[in-house]
C-alpha cells in the first residue's frame, strides 16, 4: 500500500516538525507506527503507544475528511482496518474497508483501463 | 468520466498500489467471515505497472500480484460459497485454474525459497513473510472451492447409507473425493508454511491473518482425522504443527487462544472417536497440490540453545519476531495425545455429542456458518 520511500519522507518530515499537524500523512504515520506496535507487542508501553497512535488517526479520518474522498483517505482507512483486525474486532473492521471500499469506488479506481501505460510521446499526443 | 491521460504515472502507480491492496484485503477479509466483498471488481483485468518491477529486487511486488489474482478467482465463487450453493463442475475448473496457477509462479518465481541467507536481512524476512500470506492465500482459495466436496465426502462415509450425496454421480465418478484430498494437502501445506515460518523465527507476536488461516486449516484437517481413523501421519503432524504455533501466537492474541482452545478440544474429541471406532485407513500420498514456497534453512543454530529468548527478550523492533520456544521445538508425546488438556470433559455423554455436532457445524456448506462463529467469539 506504501512504498518504503513514502513512509521514509514522512518520518523525515515528522522527525523536522514539518509533518502538518491533523493532516492525513501524519495520520497514516501514527496508524502505521500503531499497527508495528500492536504486531511486536513486547511490553504495555506497546499497547498504549499503538491505542494513541490509532486514535490520534482515527480522529482525523473522520474529522471532515469523509466528504473528500482521495487516495490517502483510502490507504489511512485501509490502515485502520489492518489494526481492527489485529485486535480482533471484525465489525469495526467491516465497517472501515467499506468506507475505503466506496471511496475507490467514487474515485473510479477499480477502472483499471485508466492504468495503461502508454509511451510518453503517445501520451502528450493523445493529451493534445 | 475519468481523464485517463491526465494522471501522471506516479500517481497511477499510486492509485492501483491502493486498490490492490484494498481488493485484496477486503476479499480475504470478507471469504474469512462469509460476507459479501466491498471493493468492485476490476473493469479491465490487472494493469501493469511498468516502475513496480524496477524497484522489486525480491519479488515482493511479484507475490503481491500473485495474491491478488489468487484472490480474484476467490471473488469469483464469493456469491455461491456463501450461498452453499457452489457446483462440483465450478469448484474443479477453479482448482485447476489455482492449481495451474501456483505451477505456473513456482517456476517463475525463484524467490519462493526461504533460505538462511535471505533470512538474514530484515528486507529479506519482509519478502518470505510476504510469501507465506501469498502462500497461504493460494491454499485459502483451494479450501475454500473443495471445503463443501470434503464435507460431502466425510459424510458419505459416516453414513453412506443415509447420505444422498453417496449415488450422486460427482462420488460414482471421483471427483467430489479427488477434490476432498485437495482440500485436505491443501490444509496440509498451510499449516506446515505457516509452521516452517515460526521455527525460522520470522514471525510478529500478533499475525492477525495467519491465526485464521491456522485455524482454518485445523479444523480442516482435525474433522478429515476425526472420520478416518487411521490416520494420515502428514496430516496429523500438521495438525499438531499449526497447534504449535496458535499457542506461541495466543501469547498476545486472545482470538488465537480461543483457536488453540477449540483445535485441543477437538484433538481429544478425535483421539476418544479413534479409541472407540478402532478402525483400519488408508495413507495417502499428498501429491494432488504442490508446495508453493520451500524453507530451506535447516534448523537455526540459535534455536537449539536459547530459542526461548526470541520471543521475549529482544528489545529492537527489528527483532521482535515470533519464533518457537524450546518446549515448542521438542514437544512431549503427551501433548499430541491431549491428555493434559481439558480433563473435565465427559467424551462418553452427551457433552461430547454437542461438541461434534458444534464442531461439524464450523465446516459447513454454507460458509456463512463460520462467519456466523467468528462472531460469536
Amino acid at each position: 500500500m506504501f512504498t518504503r520511500a513514502e513512509v521514509d519522507g514522512y518520518l523525515e518530515l515528522d522527525a523536522r516538525g514539518t509533518l502538518p499537524i491533523g493532516s492525513i500523512p501524519s495520520a497514516a504515520l501514527n496508524i502505521i507506527i500503531a499497527i508495528g506496535s500492536q504486531s511486536r507487542m513486547l511490553a504495555t508501553t506497546d499497547i498504549e503507544i499503538a491505542a494513541s497512535g490509532f486514535n490520534y488517526g482515527r480522529n482525523i479520518a473522520f474529522r471532515e475528511q469523509l466528504e473528500n474522498p482521495s487516495v490517502d483517505l483510502i490507504r489511512l482507512f485501509l490502515l485502520m482496518t489492518f489494526y481492527m483486525v489485529g485486535a480482533c474486532r471484525r465489525h469495526a473492521a467491516s465497517m472501515y474497508i467499506g468506507v475505503a471500499s466506496m471511496a475507490a469506488s467514487t474515485l473510479g479506481l477499480h477502472a483499471t483501463e485508466q492504468y495503461s501505460s502508454l509511451p510518453p510521446e503517445e501520451a502528450l499526443l493523445r493529451s493534445q | 468520466m475519468i481523464l485517463l491521460l491526465s494522471i501522471a504515472d506516479a500517481d497511477q502507480e499510486s492509485r492501483w498500489r491502493t486498490f490492490r491492496s484494498l481488493s485484496t484485503f477486503d476479499i480475504i477479509h470478507a471469504s474469512l467471515l462469509g460476507r459479501p466483498c466491498m471493493t468492485p471488481a476490476t473493469t479491465a483485468g490487472t494493469p501493469q505497472i511498468q516502475n513496480e518491477h524496477a524497484t522489486d529486487p525480491l519479488g515482493t511486488i511479484t507475490a503481491t500480484i500473485a495474491t491478488l489474482e489468487i484472490c480474484h478467482t476467490i471473488q469469483d465463487v464469493l456469491g455461491s460459497l456463501n450461498n452453499g450453493n457452489l457446483l462440483i463442475s465450478v469448484a474443479q475448473r477453479k482448482c485447476e485454474i489455482l492449481t495451474g496457477y501456483g505451477k505456473t509462479l513456482k517456476q517463475k518465481q525463484p524467490h519462493l525459497r526461504a533460505t538462511q541467507h535471505l533470512l538474514s536481512t530484515s528486507t529479506g524476512r519482509a519478502g518470505v513473510v510476504g510469501n507465506v500470506h501469498a502462500s497461504c492465500t493460494y491454499y485459502h482459495a483451494l479450501i475454500l472451492v473443495t471445503r463443501p466436496s470434503l464435507i460431502a465426502s466425510l459424510t458419505t462415509r459416516i453414513s453412506p447409507r443415509e447420505s444422498p450425496a453417496a449415488s450422486s454421480s460427482s462420488f460414482v465418478d471421483g471427483s467430489a473425493n479427488n477434490l476432498s484430498e485437495i482440500c485436505i494437502d491443501s490444509a496440509i501445506h498451510m499449516a506446515q508454511t505457516c509452521y516452517d515460518a515460526f521455527t525460522a523465527g520470522i514471525l510478529l507476536a500478533n499475525m492477525c491473518l495467519l491465526k485464521v488461516w491456522l485455524f482454518e486449516a485445523g479444523l480442516v484437517l482435525g474433522f478429515a482425522m476425526s472420520v478416518d481413523a487411521s490416520g494420515h501421519s502428514d496430516a496429523e503432524d500438521a495438525y499438531r504443527n499449526a497447534r504449535k504455533v496458535l499457542k506461541t501466537l495466543s501469547r498476545t492474541s486472545s482470538l488465537a487462544k480461543e483457536y488453540y482452545d477449540i483445535l485441543s478440544s477437538l484433538l481429544q474429541a478425535i483421539n476418544m472417536h479413534r479409541r472407540q471406532k478402532a478402525k483400519q485407513g488408508h495413507p495417502q500420498s499428498r501429491q494432488s497440490v504442490g508446495r508453493l514456497l520451500e524453507f530451506d534453512i535447516g534448523r537455526l543454530p540459535s534455536q537449539s540453545s536459547s530459542v526461548a529468548g526470541v520471543a521475549t527478550q529482544l528489545s529492537s523492533p527489528d527483532d521482535a519476531r515470533y519464533g518457537p520456544s524450546a518446549n515448542d521445538l521438542h514437544p512431549t508425546g503427551d501433548e499430541f495425545d491431549g491428555v493434559d488438556m481439558n480433563v473435565g470433559f465427559d467424551y462418553g455423554s452427551e457433552e461430547w455429542l454437542q461438541f461434534a455436532n458444534q464442531v461439524s457445524g464450523f465446516l459447513p456448506m454454507n460458509n456463512d456458518s463460520l462467519g456466523l462463529f467468528f462472531d460469536s467469539i
